[in-house]
């Protein structure tokens, strides 16, 4: 990562953490607990959220002197090079990553509707496909095999009581 | 002596030694693979502590924590990758020696040298960790809330490229630790109105999120890149005599070493590997052999990153604080399963200690068995493709934070974190830290209320007791050697800028 773009980055986190800092700093006020004169239940939460406030400005101090100072020696990466690394390795990977936070998302949503035993084979699937995996047969076998050993382990096992389908 | 023999007979009924194995092996099995952790070996193995007793826990957990420390030498070695941060320094020597086809040898060398500094730490262990369980029966509240405050630090030396972002993440943890019922009145706080947050964010799925899926995350980046294949056939495993009496020169040395840095909070596996390097080059005969496949550096530093094994355990079990970052995931695990380390422990429970001992000796030895006997496996081993490997984990994870409550929310806390977890990583924040914040933020925080209760609300009682200013010394110094850890690598990264620039 450039300076610039790990500047970009600091000025990013440094802004939501301060964001959250405020916000928690705001909520402690609002702490409904025992009113003794030496102890609180907003003194700790508080402390670490002066912590955050501090830390955070620093960090965000810190990324905007960096973006500043690329600006002023002129970035090193071309507009060519940004555009064909993009090309290349972000945009295959955000795709990736978004369909993986959204299989997980689907899977933890999904999963007491349609019970254990058909929602984990569609999640290793996915997983299998998105990990690179493009064999018919082990896309498969694999999803099916792994989710009958952890219905084994788990359910006959361990006795957690695995979601199951409605109408079983 | 008997208490001893009692925690023998227990360990070696054929149920509890069966579970030491599962704890061991699947350590080396998840410490060889790249990518997994000793941490997310812990985490992986959570759902089924829920189904084994307290004692049986304790032991796969340590089990599992040596065999990962171990197992992490394998692929430095065979495709050098190392699996764990603290092989880094064995694969200055091990991989180059692998590729002259004596793969076999190095691993021989490693396991060896892992064996004996296992065993030299856990002997430190079971020689040190009960007298500082007695000492550490006199703390009271003021002292705990010190020895947490000592214990955050460690925030600071896992934040080697900035300290900013470390604390920030510390922090950040200690927040997350701050949601639900407050830890002495019970009152709410930050929940918003959602009963589900009156529990606050629960450690499992926290945890499983920010090791095991922010892990998987890092592993899709990686999806299509080219990976270095391990030798097939691996022959001549043991060292000659000869080679077995100049490794015994430096592995008892460096074992020392590594078990005394192990006890040290904040330093762990990596520093000491890289320390005991550095050491038994200087102490050659033949220092310019060393990086060219010179058996002695692969003994150096498995030697020393086994000996911390042992070592973090002395905090972790006695004072109830983690050296690093593998034993404040333990810490977590163990206190999902209801075991509280601490002198208490010791007090209430020896015969629970007593088993972990024997255990860890018998799993020094099965270290050695697993690592002698499975030469043939382990490049295949190396083989298995992401595309099995990590979807099975991606259910394992999901499960194993379902568990817990028996609940879909649990998994999608798991997710959420995994995601956070991800993009901290991604720019340099922690999630050690992170997690540090998250286990002790409630423990400093119960501390600090109680001493401010019993004491109507005095301050400088915290300061008071002699040894609560030793903790702040302790923490002082703890922030000044990350401090001053932070500009080496900055200068370092510097130069190295600065050469290759031209």
């Amino acid at each position: 990562m450039g300076g610039a773009e790990s500047g970009k980055a600091n000025v990013v986190f440094g802004a939501l953490f301060l964001a959250l800092a405020i916000f928690t700093l705001v909520m402690t006020y609002q702490l409904v607990g025992p009113d003794r004169e030496h102890f609180s239940i907003s003194t700790f939460p508080a402390f670490v959220a002066l912590g955050m406030l501090v830390l955070s400005t620093l960090l965000l101090a810190k990324g905007i002197r960096t973006v500043k100072a690329a600006a002023r020696h002129g970035d090193q990466v071309t507009e060519r090079s940004r555009v064909s690394l993009r090309e290349a390795v972000l945009r295959p990977f955000v795709v990736r990553f978004a369909l993986f936070a959204l299989l997980g998302l689907i899977y933890t949503q999904v999963i007491r509707r349609v019970g254990f035993v058909v929602a984990t084979p569609a999640l290793v699937l996915g997983a299998m496909l998105l990990y690179g995996d493009r064999k018919w047969y082990r896309l498969i076998l694999i999803p099916l095999f792994m989710t009958a050993v952890l219905y084994h382990l788990f359910r006959t096992l361990f006795q957690v009581p695995l979601p199951r389908f409605g109408l079983w | 002596m008997a208490a001893f023999l009692q925690a023998l007979v227990f360990v070696v009924t054929p149920y509890n030694f069966l579970l030491l194995f599962i704890g061991v092996a699947g350590g080396v099995l998840v410490g060889s693979l790249p990518g997994l952790t000793g941490s997310v070996g812990v985490i992986l193995l959570l759902p089924f502590l829920f189904y084994v007793e307290q004692a049986n826990a304790l032991i796969m957990v340590s089990g599992m924590f040596c065999g990962a420390i171990y197992g992490g030498a394998i692929s430095a070695i065979l495709v050098a990758t190392p699996g764990t941060p603290s092989a880094a320094a064995t694969m200055l020597d091990g991989y180059p020696l692998a590729q002259k086809g004596e793969a076999g040898k190095a691993l021989g060398v490693a396991t060896i040298a892992s064996t004996c500094g296992g065993i030299i730490s856990v002997s430190a262990l079971i020689l040190v960790a009960p007298q500082l369980a007695r000492f550490a029966l006199r703390f009271g509240p003021p002292e705990y809330f010190a020895l947490m405050v000592f214990a955050l630090t460690i925030i600071a030396s896992v934040s080697a490229a900035s300290l900013v972002k470390g604390l920030l993440a510390g922090f950040f943890g200690l927040l997350v630790g701050t949601v639900g019922l407050d830890p002495l009145m019970g009152y709410s706080r930050f929940t918003f109105g959602i009963p589900r947050l009156l529990t606050g964010f629960p450690m499992l799925p926290v945890l499983i999120g920010v090791f095991a899926i922010s892990q998987l995350l890092v592993q899709l980046e990686k999806v299509g890149s080219k990976a270095i294949v391990p030798p097939q056939k691996l022959t001549n495993v043991l060292p000659s005599r000869s080679e077995l009496k100049s490794l015994i020169r430096v592995i008892v040395p460096t074992s020392v070493l590594g078990t005394m840095l192990g006890i040290i909070p904040g330093t762990g596996g990596a520093i000491a590997s890289f320390w005991a390097y550095s050491e038994a080059k200087r102490f050659s005969k033949e220092p310019e052999t060393f990086g060219t496949g010179n058996i002695l550096g692969i003994a150096a530093p498995e030697a020393a990153n086994n000996g911390t094994t042992g070592g973090a355990l002395v905090p972790l079990l006695t004072l109830g604080i983690p050296g690093d970052v593998v034993t404040a995931v333990i810490l977590g695990a163990l206190m999902v399963v209801g075991i509280r380390p601490g002198p208490m422990l010791f007090r209430d429970q020896p015969e629970m200690i007593n088993a972990l001992f024997v255990s860890l000796i018998f799993a020094q030895f099965l270290i050695l068995a697993i690592g002698l006997l499975s030469v043939r496996v382990l490049p295949k081993v190396l083989k298995t493709p992401p595309y099995i490997l990590f979807p099975i984990i991606l259910a394992l994870c999901f499960i194993g934070a379902f568990s817990l409550n028996n609940s879909p929310y649990d998994m999608l806390i798991a997710l959420v974190f995994g995601v956070i977890g991800y993009f901290l990583n991604k720019h340099g924040f922690p999630p050690a830290a992170l997690i540090l914040g998250v286990i002790l933020g409630p423990l400093a925080e119960g501390h600090l209320n109680r001493t401010l209760i019993t004491t109507h609300g005095d301050w400088t009682v915290l300061f008071r007791p002699p040894i609560t200013t030793v903790f702040y010394i302790l923490a002082a110094l703890s922030i000044i050697y990350a401090l001053k850890g932070a500009a080496a690598v900055k200068k370092r990264a510097g130069l190295v800028n600065n050469n290759s620039g031209g």
